[in-house]
């Protein structure tokens, strides 16, 4: 009986003008998001491809020179984005998609010009615009009826009024998803053709979607079952729409920002520059660090001057004061990451509260954009300077022409160092990281369905609420 | 049949339903009249199960209202004073899925054919969206819906209201033939008088939740029943 309710439920809605209007307004609003971000993400990806070819290019025809001069040089490495980044540009849109890479200086990514808005893409509008639409549409679903004397004519008939409230929530729950039927196709058409699509994460992406829009659907659903009248369930819908997709993910931002404070870009360069000028420089010989250094490497080898060592004095040095202002740099990095992470961890407090936070996180995660993913590419980055360093260092250390005077080398050692790679990360390392996320939105699903219950339980036991006493 | 035995509602301090004792046996049409707020509503609600009585019962077919409210519905149709339905939906769509939901089973298409001549729907409207309707064709498709259902009894809550005089003397004429062709027992909870004259077998007289007077209609002609019920309702003699 409930699929009956269902199925007559969803030919009413669909039916209804209002409903298609709504839905066609979201779903072209939808496509035309989800069309400009892949236009706007190709061309991005074409322009990166480019420019990190001509940075290649760059580095490898800057001539022949002292390979320390070339890791001053420099060259660029640039954040390859996912095929799911057009869907959700998740932190990328705040923080740069370039780092350049040299010697004595961990690389920070600048931000590239024409960030786009997160909430105009299409996750942005799937998490505030979408909920807002359910309940435009769904307000009335019960209390519409209830208040046209429709639910006491059905109940009064026979009907079971539990089947009738079920089946009518199923049924405008399954109308909706219907309406984002067109958008669906279009997503997966460009996310699980191309050669190399993450078929797992396209599902957990999609998986996401759609269990913050069941909430949606079940809220609603139980708010029209709940409210004395159509018009009290409108106002509560607008009320709830607005607290948990507008104010708390707000507050909760504010909150996490006030409770774990990061240091601004200007303050922690200042702390690892003071505590590099602490360690000493390595490069001059005059310096305290650079004869502790001397004294080590004489009693590792047991000669009595650097000439007697079995490599360059001048190449060893320089690597071995490159790992360790590496070391400092680390730390500091890594405050700084377990500071964004306790932030984070404080902001999705108010995931508890509302279903978009959870999905923000999700939706992020899975289109790899998100803080952790931004930070396992600074990682890889940083493992690519090192190498870079360490590469150009050891020419300097172990060739035996570096010890002549001006001593140069090429091309073909500019080609050893190779570029900078990444091998994306599985959707269970992305999920891995959003583990509380997943469940709190698992939670507001089994809320929303309780709260489903206590309407149902409610119709059934007062049908006809607005039979007036005669 | 339709039932109640002592029945009782109140609300606070307000008594609604005062002990109210009353049978409709099958084929036979119960007109209750009474002013607003006499309990006439009162009365629908605890046949249907809506509310819960303070004292005494109420069943349909022998079901109680009360302990087994779903089982009594199904036995019982109902139609309210504005049959509202589902607007964009056709006639015969809305009987199919009120008989659906009512009996479990999708009504034969011919038996629906069958049920729209009985209630004297035209041919044409049957498939049209009843949005469109007037409300006589929504009482119409409403009275449908009971008969597609094979319900035994009927509950008729104000019918006449909004219609004008000649579809309220058809629609006492076809109340008057659902009891006598279809044995149904039909209870008519209205304002109307003289359609009650017309299409009754008894009528009760509800007043301040009391059941003050009940004839048969068969004794009184429709100005005496008039008479009758303003000296009930206002306590004195209107002669």
């Amino acid at each position: 009986m409930i699929g009956v309710v269902a199925r007559h439920e969803l030919a009413r809605l669909i039916r209804d003008r209002r409903f298609r209007v709504l839905a066609a307004l979201f779903v072209v609003l939808l496509l035309a998001a989800t069309s400009s971000a892949w236009i706007d993400a190709s061309e991005r990806a074409e322009q990166r491809e480019a420019a990190s070819h001509a940075v290649h290019e760059t580095w490898l025809d800057q001539g022949d020179k002292n390979p320390h001069s070339a890791t001053h040089f420099g060259t660029w490495a640039f954040l390859p984005l996912s095929q799911l980044s057009f869907l959700d540009p998740g932190a990328t849109a705040f923080g740069g998609v370039a780092t350049f890479v040299e010697s004595h200086r961990r690389g920070v990514r600048t931000r590239a010009s024409g960030a786009s808005d997160p909430l105009r893409s299409p996750s942005g509008l799937a998490q505030v615009l979408l909920p807002l639409l359910v309940v435009l549409v769904g307000f009335d679903v019960l209390a519409g009826d209830r208040d046209r004397g429709v639910l006491a004519h059905l109940f009064g008939m026979g009907a079971d009024p539990r089947a009738v409230a079920l089946g009518t929530t199923l049924g405008f729950t399954g109308a909706v998803l219907l309406a984002l039927v067109p958008a669906a196709l279009c997503a997966a058409v460009l996310l699980v053709l191309p050669p190399g699509a993450d078929t797992l994460r396209s599902l957990g992406f999609g998986a996401a979607q759609l269990g913050h829009l069941v909430v949606w659907c079940l809220l609603t659903a139980a708010i029209s079952g709940l409210a004395s009248s159509a018009r009290g369930a409108l106002v509560t819908g607008l009320g709830v729409w607005a607290l948990t997709c507008l104010l708390v993910p707000r507050l909760a931002a504010d909150h996490a920002a006030r409770a774990v404070e990061l240091p601004s870009p200007r303050a922690l360069a200042a702390s690892i520059e003071a505590e590099l000028l602490e360690l000493g420089s390595a490069h001059d010989p005059a310096s305290p660090t650079y004869a502790r250094l001397e004294a080590e490497a004489l009693r590792e080898h047991g000669v009595a001057s650097v000439d007697e060592l079995p490599f360059n004095f001048a190449g060893w040095v320089l690597q071995r004061g490159e790992e360790r202002e590496a070391e400092v740099h680390a730390r500091a990095y890594a405050d700084l990451e377990a500071r964004h992470e306790r932030q984070e961890r404080a902001a999705d407090r108010g995931g508890w509260l509302s279903p978009r936070i959870p999905l923000a996180r999700l939706s992020a995660a899975f289109a790899g954009t998100d803080r952790r993913h931004l930070a396992d590419w600074d990682a890889r980055v940083e493992d690519y300077r090192a190498r870079l360093v360490r590469t150009l260092n050891d020419v300097l250390t172990y060739d035996e022409r570096a010890k002549e005077p001006g001593f140069t080398v090429g091309r073909e050692v500019w080609d050893e160092v190779g570029r900078p790679t990444y091998e994306p990360r599985s959707a269970g390392w992305a999920l891995e990281g959003v583990r509380t996320s997943a469940l709190q939105l698992l939670v507001h699903l089994v809320l929303g369905a309780l709260l489903v219950v206590a309407a149902v339980r409610r119709i059934a036991g007062r049908p006809a609420s607005t039979l007036d006493r005669g | 049949m339709i039932e109640t035995r002592g029945l009782r509602k109140t609300y606070g301090d307000l008594v609604a339903l005062e002990g109210l004792d009353l049978t409709v046996a099958p084929g036979e049409v119960y007109a209750l009249l009474g002013p607003n707020g006499a309990g006439k509503t009162t009365t629908v609600q605890l046949l249907l199960g809506f509310e819960r009585p303070t004292a005494g019962s109420a069943s349909i077919d022998g079901f109680d209202a009360t302990a087994d409210p779903i089982a009594a519905r199904r036995r019982v149709a109902y139609v309210p004073d504005q049959v509202r339905l589902y607007p964009r939906f056709t006639a015969r769509e809305n009987v199919a899925y009120l008989t659906r939901l009512a009996t479990g089973a999708r009504p034969d298409a011919a038996h629906l054919e069958e049920v729209f001549d009985r209630v004297g729907l035209a041919t044409d409207a049957r498939d049209r969206r009843v949005g469109a309707f007037s409300k006589g064709m929504r009482q119409r498709v409403g009275i449908a819906a009971a008969l597609a259902k094979g319900a035994a009894a009927l509950l008729l809550d104000e019918p006449t209201t909004g219609l004008d005089p000649k579809a309220s003397n058809e629609f006492a004429a076809l109340v008057r033939e659902l009891a006598d062709a279809q044995g149904l027992a039909i209870l008519m909870a209205t304002h109307d008088v003289f359609r009650s004259a017309d299409a009754s077998d008894r009528i009760g007289v509800l007043v301040a939740g009391r059941l003050a007077a009940e004839v048969d209609a068969a004794d009184l002609a429709a100005d005496a029943l008039e008479q009758l019920y303003l000296e009930t309702v206002y306590e004195r003699p209107t002669r």
